[in-house]
């Protein structure tokens, strides 16, 4: 099977774990950059907004945790298939490092949502479509990162934690498309709709350079933590005695 | 009002405002300290078991003592160790 | 058949059931999932009376009437049909004439509604004041098309 082949030659670890240092350092100065160009557009150079005045800028974290919420068990729930179905390991460990991070997101999501709510909507909180299947996304990343270590063997808590995130997937169309199914108090897309974007440019582009520092941040991160999980579930491999031997 | 002060003031939505932006800057951070202090313990678990065996003896597969970053999530695993690879 | 097929259709069914079942599920719930109830649906009866129901609109110009104390009073609409709102409390800073509002509370028999809350909805546009100003006087002035304009 060339996927597998292609799998195996990318997936092992000794060449993830020497690419992945490589690429580490641009992944995180890239995510400073943007972080820094977006706060500054995003909280000086961006005007007020008509109706909401000052309290919109709450979107430029706002938008973007909840985007990643939905990229990051995306990602997981991937990995979740090829590990259900191939065993690959870099598919465990990157699923592992994953789920706490899109959790973090998604309890980020909720947050600011929550103190953006309090002044514009007058509530922190309402059951609507949209906030209740965020909030039923969170709960499924607190469960997959309960399976996952729920078991002696990691193994095999990696793949029962691989079924739930596969199982939840179903919630990701659902908490896309809750504001256009049904009646929601969350308004509907702005950026995302097919139409043209209903968000001024002077708004739109530190909200789209913050996403990118989230996205490259998740990267960062990502590798950081699989570099580790890699080192330390290798530890007998003689790849990993060349790497702690050459420090 | 002053630039600066205008500017924390958020058109009276500070409260709101900065405490979002607070609480993700303390999760993002939080989560970056995590996954560092983890590497660093995975390092120093790997420092040890090379001088422990550059001093001659047995490395199994048991998590190193004193903060072996599984021992807590997979305590079976060093119960069986190899018999050693001299 | 290999193991690995056999995990691949495991996945697929496990996907697909899933999704069937969600879909059911959606489906089953339909109307439950209405977080609110259109001025329309409530004079055609769909709404049920005498329980707390949520109503949702725009709030009609010219319509708000402030009286004693905290207590207002304004007409909501989905363009159709109108609902007269009473409600005491503080409103949300978002709350103005034109715009958006969710209430919640209960009909009267008198067809007027009794809200216990009122929550502002806002729409998903994003603009500074100066071109919601100027994009408001192209419409008034008929010479361009407004392309954030209500849909």
């Amino acid at each position: 099977m060339t996927i597998a082949r292609l799998f195996h030659q990318f997936g092992s670890p000794p060449h993830f774990y020497r690419l992945a240092g490589r690429m580490l350092p641009w992944f995180a100065t890239a995510c400073v950059a943007c972080l820094a160009a977006g706060l500054y557009g995003g909280l000086v150079l961006a005007p007020p907004d008509y109706q909401q005045g000052e309290s919109y800028r709450i979107i430029f974290i706002h938008v973007p945790s909840a985007w990643m919420s939905l990229f990051v068990y995306m990602v997981m729930a991937a990995c979740g298939a090829i590990v259900l179905i191939w065993r690959m390991k870099l598919a465990e460990v990157v699923a592992q490092a994953s789920a706490p991070i899109g959790a973090s997101f998604t309890f980020m999501a909720l947050v600011t949502g929550s103190l953006w709510g309090k002044p514009m909507w007058g509530t922190y909180w309402v059951w609507d479509a949209r906030l209740t299947s965020e909030l039923i996304l969170l709960f499924l990343y607190l469960g997959v990162i309960g399976l996952q270590s729920a078991y002696e063997d990691r193994r095999t808590g990696a793949r029962a934690a691989a079924v739930l995130a596969l199982v939840g997937v179903v919630n990701i169309p659902i908490i896309h498309y809750s504001v256009e199914w049904w009646n929601t108090l969350h308004q509907g897309p702005t950026v995302t709709k097919l139409d043209k974007p209903s968000i001024h440019l002077s708004m739109l582009v530190p909200l789209l350079l913050m996403a990118v520092a989230f996205k490259l941040y998740y990267a960062t991160l990502l590798l950081m933590r699989a570099r580790s999980d890699l080192l330390e579930r290798e530890r007998n491999a003689a790849w990993v005695r060349d790497e702690v031997a050459a420090r | 009002m002053s630039a600066l002060a205008e500017f924390l003031h958020m058109g009276g939505y500070a409260a709101f405002v900065w405490g979002s932006y607070g609480i993700c800057a303390a999760v993002l951070i939080a989560n970056l300290l995590a996954v560092r202090a983890r590497g660093r313990r995975v390092r120093a678990m790997l420092a040890r078991r090379a001088r422990f065996e550059a001093a001659g003896y047995a490395v199994g597969d048991e998590p190193a003592a004193g903060g072996g970053v599984d021992a807590v999530n997979h305590p079976g695993t060093g119960a069986v160790s190899e018999v050693g690879r001299r | 058949m290999t193991p690995r097929r056999q995990r691949m259709i495991f996945v697929a069914v496990l996907l697909l059931g899933v999704g069937v079942a969600a879909g059911l599920a959606l489906m089953a719930l339909g109307e439950n999932m209405l977080y609110f109830f259109s001025p329309s649906q409530i004079r055609s009866g769909e709404a049920p009376t005498g329980q707390t129901l949520r109503v949702g609109g725009l709030v009609v110009d010219g319509t708000v009437k402030r009286g004693d104390g905290l207590a207002v009073r304004f007409d909501l609409s989905d363009g159709a049909h109108a609902v007269t709102v009473h409600y005491t409390g503080i409103l949300p800073d978002l709350f103005r004439e034109g715009q958006g509002i969710v209430a919640m509370g209960r009909l009267g028999p008198d067809g007027s509604f009794q809200a216990q809350e009122v929550l502002a909805k806002h729409d998903e546009n994003y603009m500074p004041p100066e071109v919601a100003e100027a994009l408001k006087m192209a419409r008034e002035g008929g010479s361009m098309a407004n392309p954030h304009g209500p849909k």
